[in-house]
């Protein structure tokens, strides 16, 4: 990423929504624009895809994050995925994204919320590979708007430590469930 | 360094079948039912003929006394249409487990993913 008058400046960034439910129109993809204009907001060159979504499949989300590797893009962002909740209730969508990543990449950290059921309700990645910024984001709307906006603080205040990023990202989810 | 950190709240997971959704935007179903239940709504689970979502902060048994208020304010959302079969299938509260059960070390592959089946 270039840097202009010390603050690191965003040109280009795919954003991957996963999930049959978004890929067959079942649920609208609200979050894509919503993330897009965050973005723009504080990046108005930023150009930015939004990638046809991606079947809840490991290898189908793998060979997105490989081609969109190969683009060189800047930022990649996956939308969805990123909890466990279909490894024990069947109805829920399949979450693959953070095994995916985290499988591909070897430049990676995480941080894992459970729920007090011992759910994982969300694994949160940062990853770099070469010049490319790699995270997820949660598919609920809210959770995914924050997950976005600390990472853009993150960029803005030129953090470069995956652990730290990911920490800010994972507080700033963590702080929109409704704690006991 | 990869860490975890435990979510202490209390939810009740409800299930909605018989309706038929088309172009959802979930959002705007969360706010409604958070304006009609007063507690957070995150829809975690949607198909062609069902919604999954979670309650934070109430009981099973206060959904589902008022499903019929439920039910009514779902069927105006964009994108759902209620039918005479659209019922509350199911509202059940999550069950803590024992907190020494917390998950410890790499976990990437591991299809296993409750606490009392990880490495501890």
């Amino acid at each position: 990423m270039a840097k202009k008058g010390g603050v690191i400046l965003l040109n280009s960034v795919a954003i991957i929504p996963t999930g049959d439910e978004i890929l067959n129109g079942i649920v609208t993809d609200t979050n894509s624009p919503a993330i897009m204009q965050l973005i723009l907001e504080v990046y108005p060159k930023c150009e930015i895809m939004r990638l046809m979504p991606v079947i809840d499949n490991e290898i189908e989300i793998t060979d997105k994050l490989k081609e969109c590797l190969s683009r060189d893009v800047e930022l990649i962002i996956f939308i969805g995925g990123s909890g466990g909740g279909h490894r024990h209730v069947p109805t829920l969508g399949k979450d693959f994204t953070h095994s995916a990543i985290l499988k591909y990449l070897t430049e990676c950290k995480y941080k894992a919320i459970y729920g007090k059921n011992g759910h994982l309700w969300s694994k949160l990645i940062v990853a770099k590979k070469d010049n490319t910024f790699v995270i997820n984001v949660p598919g609920p709307y809210v959770e995914a708007i924050e997950a976005t906006k600390a990472f853009i603080n993150c960029l803005i205040n030129d953090e470069k430590d995956l652990s730290t990023i990911v920490e800010n990202i994972a507080k700033a989810v963590f702080s929109k469930y409704p704690i006991n | 360094m990869n860490t975890s950190i435990i979510a202490y709240t209390d939810k009740t997971v409800i299930r909605i079948k018989g309706v038929k959704i088309k172009g959802l935007k979930p959002f705007e179903l969360e706010n409604r039912l958070e304006k009609i239940i007063g507690r957070k709504i995150r829809v975690i689970g949607v198909t062609g003929d069902s919604i999954e979502m979670d309650a934070y902060n109430i009981e099973p048994e206060s959904i589902l006394k008022g499903e019929n208020g439920i039910i009514t304010a779902i069927s105006t959302i964009e994108g759902i249409t209620a039918t005479e079969l659209t019922e509350i299938d199911s509202a059940e509260k999550i069950l803590e487990v024992e907190v020494e059960n917390i998950p410890k070390g790499e976990q990437v592959g591991c299809g296993k993913e409750r606490w009392s089946y990880l490495v501890k």
